[in-house]
């Protein structure tokens, strides 16, 4: 992460511990992607994940303000939500549920190795990660593009960030290369 | 500058299938002897795919309602000195219902709250037009003194014992917003407020 990439992250966080609930929203808006994929990679259903979403954000709410250096904060988020996905399951096998067998079975979905779902779902993590600390204004259009659920047109994107639509473009480059850059630094495997 | 943004913007397009036959030759004949161009690609296409994978589409909208009663419930804890407020972490009304399931079925809500360092978990099923069942378990309460219930509404004040196990049911709760207060050795331990 470059040092302007880390005082991006830190005045966020900043704005979050003073009561901004629209920083926290576009904190969520910087996690939750990494969230419910790891739940997704661990084979949680939608309510699941949702469940597992709420508790790791009031845990993220009640400590944020004790994370050392604002680029940690990606690496606290995926521990706490594999601890709450495991822990999930744990409770799940306490209570003798009624195991789904096409999500639980001992064979991997698709014919995958343990070890390939792994290293899949790290090498995820380690995308969402780096996304996540882009600049703002890079990381919204990189999240309009990519993940808003509503797939805006380039009109829309332009009239909700307030930029010009010929903007987009360079922006978008910089925004990927940058992420580029971030992930070959962490021998992201392509 | 202008040219890698170009060809990025090519690559975007190729990912989404919106490059004309000539086009996409180029862009291949391009990728097939420059590896960052093709690691570039990798990148946006994993991208691309993020929306696909992760029920993103159902669990946005939920995810930043959820955050928002989340920041106004913590709010409700100004001081260590007073009981705990709940705080709201899973509502399954939040959630789109299945398609499939029809809606009588899916009448019945799922609530969790964080109580300090419980956990309250409320299941509440409609019984008539302005009353509900409730049944709640607090987990993780491991005081040894009987755990108490209130359930207090501007109408009515009702009171349960928890069961051994800090389960506890309520047969009639209105279908108005209200509050259940936790008791133990006549102390306030914690005050949840359900909002229906």
């Amino acid at each position: 992460m470059t040092d302007n990439m880390k005082k991006d992250l830190s005045e966020l966080i900043q704005r979050c511990l003073s009561n901004n609930d629209d920083a926290w929203h576009e904190l969520i808006d910087r996690i939750s992607p990494l969230i419910f994929s790891i739940c997704h990679k661990m084979n949680l259903s939608r309510d699941e994940s949702f469940d597992v979403f709420g508790q790791v954000c009031v845990r993220l709410v009640k400590s944020l303000g004790d994370l050392q250096s604002a680029d940690r904060i990606f690496s606290y988020v995926t521990s706490i939500t594999r601890n709450q996905v495991l822990s999930f399951f744990s409770k799940a096998i306490r209570q003798s549920r009624i195991i789904d067998e096409s999500s639980r079975q001992d064979t991997p979905p698709q014919g995958k190795t343990p070890e390939e779902l792994f290293a899949e779902m790290k090498r995820n993590e380690l995308l969402l990660e780096a996304l996540g600390t882009l600049p703002e204004h890079e990381h919204k259009l990189i999240f309009a593009l990519f993940l808003d659920p509503s797939e805006p047109t380039y009109e829309e994107i332009a009239q909700k960030l307030n930029i010009p639509i010929s903007s987009i473009g360079p922006t978008r480059g910089r925004a990927l290369r940058k992420l580029y850059r971030v992930l070959k630094r962490k021998n992201f495997e392509f | 500058m202008q040219e890698r943004t170009e060809i990025i913007d090519k690559l975007f397009r190729y990912v989404r299938g919106e490059l004309s036959e000539t086009e996409r030759k180029q862009v291949e004949k391009r990728l097939a002897s420059d590896t960052e161009l093709t690691e570039l690609l990798a990148l946006i296409t994993d991208l691309h795919q993020q929306r696909q994978t992760t029920s993103w589409d159902e669990l946005y909208k939920p995810a930043h309602k959820l955050l928002q009663r989340l920041l106004q419930d913590t709010r409700k804890n100004t001081s260590e000195d007073e009981p705990v407020h709940g705080i709201t972490i899973f509502d399954s009304n939040l959630l789109p219902q299945p398609e499939e399931i029809r809606p009588a079925i899916m009448n019945s809500r799922r609530l969790k709250y964080s109580v300090g360092d419980w956990q309250l978990t409320v299941t509440i099923y409609p019984s008539s037009p302005d009353s509900c069942e409730l049944i709640g378990q607090l987990e993780g309460y491991q005081e040894s003194a009987p755990l108490i219930v209130k359930l207090i509404s501007k109408r009515m004040k009702s009171v349960i014992r928890a069961n051994e196990f800090h389960i506890f049911r309520f047969d009639r709760a209105p279908l108005v917003p209200f509050t259940l207060q936790f008791e133990s050795g006549g102390q306030v331990l914690a005050i949840v407020d359900i909002g229906l």
